[in-house]
C-alpha cells in the first residue's frame, strides 16, 4: 500500500513535471502577402535588362541605349509570401527558418512551362503565376539556430540574414555561416565567418579550396545615451570560379583578397539625428591592387508635424583595366546579381526601391555601380496625417564619381556624353491601414534623365523614367 | 507522516501544473513568464503586431513589476520582434 502511493506521487510528480516542459514550448509562426500593381515605362520594359529570354522583370539594371527612346509602358502584378516558423525550446534555444512563394508577374507560367513560347522555361523559383498553377516554387531563405550559448553570448549557426554595419552598401543578404555576439555593458563586439560559394565541384572535384568567403569582425560602443561609435573589419576571399561585377573587365576566376576598415557613428540631440560611416578598402582584386573608399552621412529632424531627412553618399569608382585600381568591393552572388543595397536614400529609380520584389531594377543597382562610383544627395520628409495614414515625399540627385567605359554611347556623336550626372528623382507615398495587419500603399516616382543618358537611345535621348505601384500587404 | 509527505507533494506538483496553464492572460501587475522566459506559452498563437504591443505593454509596466536584468531581456525581445517584422517585410529579390 505504501509502495504504491509513492509510486502514485512519483508518477503525479512526473505528469506534473512533463507538463511543465510542455508548456516551455514556444512555437511562433509569422508571415507576409503582398500583392502589388505596377505601371511603369522602366520596370518591366526593355529599358532595363528585362531582355528576351529573362525570367524576370529585369535584371537588376536600367539600359536604355539602343533601344527604342519611347517604349509601351508595362502592366503587372506580382505577388509574394512569406513564411517563418520559429520552434523557441527556451528563452535561450530556438530554430529560426522563413520561407517564401512568390510570383515574379501573374501570368507568367504554369505546370513548370511559360507562358511565352521559346523563353525561359518556367520552372522553378518565382515561377507558376499562370493559369492552371501548379509548379514547384517553394524558396527557403533561411534556417539557422540561435542559441545563447553563454551569459551574454549569442551564436547564430547556419543559413541566416546578415548586413553590414554601413547601411547595407558592402553585403545584406543570406548567407550561410556561424555568427558571435556579445553585449558587455555598453560594448557589443561580434565576430563571424561566412562561406558564400564554394566552386570545388566545376574545376577538381574538391570543396573547400575554390571558395568565397567573408570573416568579420564588428564592434559598437555606447559612449553616452545620445552617442554610439562603431568599428568593423571585412576580409572579403573570394577564389571562386564566379563573378564579382565590380570590375570593368570581370573575369570567370576570382582572386580576391580585400579587407575592408570601417568606422560608424550616430548622435542625437533632441529632435536631430545625425548617422554616417567611412569605409576604406586596401588589397587585390583579380591581380589589380586595390584603394577604394565609401563617405556617408545622413540626419534626421523632427520638424513640424513630421521628421525631415537628409543623406549624402560618395563611393569611389574606376577608369581603368589595367594597374591600381579605385573600383568599390560590394558582395554579389555567383549570377552576377548584387547582394547589398542602399535603402536609406528612399529613392525607387535612382536606387533600389524598398517596395521591389523580383522585379528589382535600379539606375544605380549597386554600390560600386558598374565600377564608375557614385555621388549622391538626398532629401526626404515623413509627414504622418493622422494614426492609419502616413505619408513621405522624396528627392535626389545622383551622379558617378568616375567615368569609364560602361558609360552608355551617344547615338548622334558616336562617344560618350561629358557630363556624369544620372539624373534627378522626385517620389511620393501614401500607406494606409486598412484593417490590423493589413495595409495599402502607392507609391510614384518620376526621374528627370541627367546628361548621362543625353541621346543614347535608338532615335533620341531616352523617355524620363517612371514607376507607379499599389500595394496590398498583410503581415501577421 | 509519509502519507500527509505525499499529499502535499502531489498538492504543489499539481497546483505548479494549474499555475503554468493560467499564466496565458497576465494581470496588471503580474509578470507575463511567456515573454520572459518562454513559459506558460501553450495557447501563445500572437501576431508580429500582438506581440509587439504586449512586449510594449510590459516593458511600460517597468520597474514596478520587473527588475532591471527582466527589463532588459523585455528590450531584447522587442529587438527580436522588430526584426522579424523587418526580415518579412525585407525588399529584394
Amino acid at each position: 500500500m505504501k509502495k504504491s502511493s509513492v509510486l502514485a506521487a512519483v508518477l503525479t510528480l512526473g505528469i506534473a513535471a512533463a507538463a511543465t516542459s510542455a508548456c516551455a514550448f514556444e512555437n511562433e509562426f509569422h508571415g507576409m502577402f503582398s500583392a502589388r500593381y505596377i505601371n511603369s515605362n522602366f520596370n518591366g520594359t526593355s529599358t532595363t535588362s528585362f531582355s528576351d529570354g529573362a525570367k524576370y522583370g529585369g535584371d537588376g539594371f536600367y539600359m536604355p541605349e539602343g533601344k527604342p527612346k519611347n517604349v509601351f509602358s508595362s502592366n503587372f502584378i506580382e505577388q509574394r509570401a512569406r513564411l517563418q516558423y520559429i520552434a523557441k525550446a527556451n528563452a535561450d534555444l530556438k530554430l529560426v527558418t522563413h520561407f517564401e512563394l512568390d510570383y515574379t508577374y501573374w501570368g507568367n507560367s504554369s505546370f513548370g512551362f511559360n507562358s511565352a513560347p521559346g523563353v525561359s522555361s518556367g520552372s522553378g523559383r518565382n515561377g507558376g503565376g499562370a493559369i492552371g498553377a501548379d509548379t514547384v516554387n517553394f524558396e527557403t531563405k533561411s534556417v539557422y539556430l540561435d542559441a545563447n550559448v553563454a551569459k551574454g553570448v549569442n551564436m547564430k549557426l547556419g543559413m541566416q540574414p546578415y548586413n553590414d554595419s554601413f547601411k547595407g552598401i558592402l553585403f545584406d543578404a543570406d548567407m550561410a555561416g556561424i555568427a558571435f555576439s556579445s553585449s558587455y555593458k555598453n560594448f557589443t563586439p561580434s565576430i563571424a565567418y561566412f562561406r558564400f560559394n564554394d566552386s570545388g565541384v566545376a574545376q577538381d572535384r574538391v570543396l573547400g579550396h575554390l571558395t568565397n568567403d567573408l570573416f568579420l569582425l564588428d564592434g559598437k560602443y555606447a559612449v553616452s545615451k545620445d552617442l554610439k561609435v562603431g568599428a568593423a573589419y571585412y576580409l572579403f576571399r573570394n577564389n571562386a570560379v564566379t563573378t564579382n561585377s565590380n570590375l570593368l573587365n570581370d573575369v570567370a576566376k576570382q582572386d580576391v583578397k580585400m579587407s575592408t576598415f570601417g568606422l560608424n557613428a550616430e548622435y542625437t540631440s533632441g529632435p536631430l539625428t545625425l548617422n554616417g560611416f567611412g569605409v576604406l578598402q586596401a588589397g587585390t582584386v583579380n591581380a589589380r591592387s586595390t584603394t577604394a573608399w565609401a563617405l556617408n552621412a545622413g540626419a534626421k529632424y523632427k520638424v513640424g508635424p513630421g521628421t525631415a531627412r537628409t543623406e549624402f553618399l560618395y563611393v569611389s569608382g574606376d577608369n581603368k583595366t589595367t594597374g591600381h585600381s579605385n573600383a568599390f568591393y560590394s558582395v554579389f552572388n555567383h549570377i552576377g546579381l548584387n547582394e547589398h543595397g542602399y535603402y536609406d536614400n528612399e529613392m525607387a529609380i535612382l536606387g533600389r526601391d524598398k517596395n521591389a520584389y523580383t522585379t528589382d531594377n535600379s539606375i544605380i543597382p549597386s554600390a560600386g555601380n558598374n565600377a564608375q562610383g557614385q555621388i549622391g544627395g538626398y532629401i526626404g520628409y515623413d509627414l504622418p496625417i493622422n494614426a492609419k495614414l502616413t505619408t513621405a515625399f522624396n528627392a535626389g540627385f545622383a551622379a558617378v564619381a568616375k567615368e569609364n567605359a560602361n558609360k552608355p554611347i551617344n547615338t548622334k556623336t558616336g562617344g560618350a556624353n561629358k557630363s556624369n550626372y544620372l539624373g534627378t528623382e522626385i517620389n511620393a507615398e501614401a500607406t494606409y491601414q486598412l484593417l490590423d495587419g493589413l495595409t495599402v500603399g502607392t507609391r510614384a516616382a518620376y526621374v528627370m534623365l541627367g546628361d548621362y543618358y543625353k541621346d543614347v537611345a535608338l532615335n533620341g535621348t531616352p523617355e524620363n523614367p517612371y514607376d507607379f505601384k499599389l500595394i496590398f500587404k498583410y503581415t501577421f | 507522516m509519509k502519507r500527509t509527505l505525499i499529499a502535499v507533494l502531489t498538492a504543489v506538483a499539481l497546483s505548479a501544473t494549474t499555475m503554468a496553464f493560467a499564466q496565458d492572460a497576465p494581470k496588471a501587475n503580474a509578470k507575463d513568464e511567456c515573454l520572459l522566459v518562454s513559459k506558460g506559452c501553450m495557447n501563445e498563437v500572437d501576431s508580429i503586431q500582438q506581440k509587439l504591443k504586449k512586449i510594449n505593454t510590459e516593458i511600460k509596466k517597468g520597474k514596478k513589476v520587473y527588475s532591471a536584468e527582466e527589463l532588459k531581456k523585455l528590450e531584447q525581445k522587442l529587438k527580436e520582434a522588430n526584426e522579424i517584422l523587418d526580415s518579412l517585410s525585407k525588399p529584394g529579390r
